[in-house]
């Protein structure tokens, strides 16, 4: 066989491997390289970000750090508002308007004060309050939860200078439970001469 | 217990065809026999008969085994010599074509139509001497054909003289053997790796010459023997003498074909196989072929193992990402509600502390009102209204001297602290009354301006 024939015969041996190689390299090899030259991009990507599974246990950390603090927050809060119920005292809780009620009409008794209308307001007839009582009011509503209602007793009496004077002063030092909302003085008609210094009150209380 | 259904069967059968009988024995695919000889009473003159004779000794002996050599003494056998120039470097393809062109002329037989096996004997005197055996492939096919109806398959066709080893000592590199066969005497010596055969034919009337002439070539030659068919012919003396009419010499002399042929696969006598369909281009074909493709499966084995390893790596930190913002998330919020909690409870903690003394202040306030107003009024001035509306609470009154309602409002600002009320200024009105002018009525405002840090504007600051 010459070397012609031999390297004929070798090239028709080789034949099916070089055009399946070259099939394969130039049409398909790409196509395969290429989806793995990407998915390895994205990865190298996405570790350049910093995204490990090392970094999870710090975080996970962290944020049961912070969850521990809030509970703890949380339980101060509670304590907190508990506390803070207590120093509200009358004003948070249902207090019993009727003993209230009937300690105010002896203390008016015991000043000489005569109560000639006592009323209790529904909240819609309150109007405004002053700021000091509304901030109260916005306090206990929101730090303690209370209802934005108060119930408002409004006396009016008659009576001098001097006993209503007392009369406030007692009401504020005996533990009654109630808060002056409005206070006013008039002048009182239609009384005579024996009546010298009489004035007409009127006193809105929170109770 | 012993299952006969069951007998293995032999790896290869050894079939002796004579004209007269035929002598079987069985090997194991080592070469060694592992059966008795057995006697046939079937014989082959004719290769044309192959076919039927070994249907007959099926039929008269067990399952041959999975494959049969064939050492058939009819089998036509040939000397040929060729100038060594034309067919050094031949390949054997090219060579078996010349030996077939050049056998033609001597029998006539087409080589188109047979099957012919060679073996290079000598170079001698720039002259190659081939031995050559043939058989017509109708006949070779039908052989096939017959045994595959045996349920065996031809291992290979051969002529049974001339087996390349010694009988007295298998061992040895050197001896020296004359066989006797019907129309040939085959003369055969080695001498270390060197194997030499001469075939001498018995209608050649000085064949005893040329036989004395060769064996003066091999003076040394110590070992000798001579195989004797059942033909006896006259020839030099040997020492040992073997007669295959003998059984111990033909299990001897079998066993050591068996051996050779099973053994050696390039055993130095022409063996006629049956075409094979192997074709090494076909299989060079296919070999390349098929390593390319396992080259190309392997190369995208590994980049989609890549890709497959790197789209798990990128989906497994793509979900560690979305943990990682999720608790971030988690963090930020939790930050919120903690600095948001934390300020609440400063502003209760705060509020705490002040807000009972604020409720004491706010229910003391309308008396201290009225104790400062009855302190610091002067006997000239007279109060004599007190009025609310929501922030605003407004005194009147009437005083002598306007600045008595200067000085009560200062008074006021100063011994009212902590209540939460900020003083305005009289407003003073004459009165006229009086010729000088007076007395003059007054109007003192106090405006409520919430507890500080309690109002709503200071909460949503």
């Amino acid at each position: 066989m010459t070397p012609e024939q031999q390297r004929e015969q070798w090239l028709k041996r080789v034949l099916p491997g070089l055009v399946i190689s070259v099939i394969y390299f130039v049409f398909i090899s790409n196509i395969v390289s290429d989806k793995a030259k990407k998915a390895e991009e994205a990865y190298i990507k996405l570790m350049q970000r910093g995204i490990s599974s090392a970094a999870m246990p710090g975080l996970q950390s962290q944020k049961n750090s912070l969850q521990n603090e809030l509970v703890k927050l949380k339980t101060l809060d509670t304590e907190t508002q508990n506390s803070l119920s207590e120093k509200a005292g009358f004003l948070y809780g249902k207090s019993n308007s009727n003993e209230t009620v009937e300690q105010i009409a002896d203390i008016f008794a015991q000043h000489h004060l005569r109560i000639t209308e006592d009323a209790v307001l529904s909240d819609s007839k309150t109007g405004d309050l002053p700021s000091s009582i509304e901030d109260i009011r916005n306090w206990l509503h929101d730090s303690l939860q209370t209802e934005k209602t108060i119930t408002l007793q409004q006396i009016t009496f008659v009576g001098r200078y001097l006993d209503v004077y007392a009369m406030l002063s007692h009401l504020s030092k005996n533990g009654v439970k109630a808060l002056p909302v409005f206070l006013t003085m008039t002048h009182l008609d239609g009384y005579g001469q024996e009546n010298t210094g009489l004035k007409k009150w009127l006193l809105t209380l929170w109770i | 217990m012993k299952f006969s259904g069951f007998k293995k069967r032999p790896a290869y059968t050894l079939l002796f065809i004579t004209e007269v009988k035929t002598f079987r024995i069985d090997a194991d695919r080592k070469g060694v026999l592992i059966s008795e000889l057995e006697t046939i009473e079937q014989g082959c003159e004719d290769p044309t008969r192959l076919a039927k004779t070994i249907l007959k000794i099926s039929e008269q002996s067990p399952p041959f085994g999975a494959k049969t050599w064939l050492l058939f003494l009819r089998l036509p056998a040939h000397l040929l010599s060729l100038p060594t120039m034309q067919v050094q470097g031949v390949d054997d393809e090219m060579l078996l074509q010349a030996l077939e062109f050049e056998l033609e002329g001597i029998t006539g037989q087409s080589s188109m139509d047979s099957r012919t096996a060679f073996q290079l004997l000598r170079n001698e005197d720039d002259m190659s001497e081939y031995w050559l055996t043939q058989i017509d492939q109708l006949s070779l096919d039908d052989t096939v054909k017959a045994l595959k109806k045996c349920k065996s398959k031809l291992a290979g066709l051969l002529y049974p003289g001339g087996l390349p080893m010694p009988l007295n000592a298998p061992e040895d590199f050197d001896w020296l053997r004359l066989e006797a066969w019907p129309n040939q005497l085959y003369a055969l010596s080695q001498k270390e790796d060197d194997l030499t055969m001469q075939a001498f034919s018995f209608d050649n009337h000085h064949w005893q010459n040329e036989l004395e002439q060769w064996l003066m070539d091999f003076p040394d030659s110590t070992l000798s023997e001579a195989l004797f068919n059942n033909k006896l012919e006259v020839l030099p003396e040997t020492r040992n003498q073997y007669h295959l009419n003998r059984d111990h010499d033909l299990i001897l002399w079998l066993g050591l074909w068996s051996q050779c042929l099973i053994t050696d696969k390039n055993p130095s006598v022409p063996i006629i196989k049956p075409a094979g369909s192997y074709n090494p281009d076909m299989m060079w074909m296919a070999g390349t072929g098929v390593g390319a493709l396992a080259l190309c499966l392997l190369h995208a084995g590994w980049f989609i193992s890549q890709s497959n390893h790197y789209q798990f790596e990128v989906d497994r930190l793509t979900k560690i990402d979305q943990s990682m913002k999720g608790i971030r998330k988690q963090i930020t919020d939790s930050r919120g509600q903690k600095d948001s909690l934390q300020k609440k409870l400063d502003k209760l903690q705060n509020d705490a502390e002040r807000i009972p003394e604020t409720i004491v202040n706010l229910q003391q306030r309308p008396a201290k009102l009225l104790k400062a107003l009855a302190l610091g009024r002067d006997p000239n001035l007279i109060i004599e209204t007190i009025e609310n509306s929501k922030n605003n609470l407004v005194i009147n009154g009437v005083t002598l001297e306007p600045l008595l309602a200067n000085q009560l409002a200062v008074y006021l600002q100063n011994n009212l602290p902590n209540l939460n009320w900020h003083v305005q200024a009289p407003v003073k009105k004459d009165m006229k009354l009086f010729d000088g002018g007076g007395p003059w009525s007054f109007e003192i405002t106090l405006i409520d301006e919430g507890i500080p840090g309690f109002s709503l504007k200071e909460k949503q600051s």
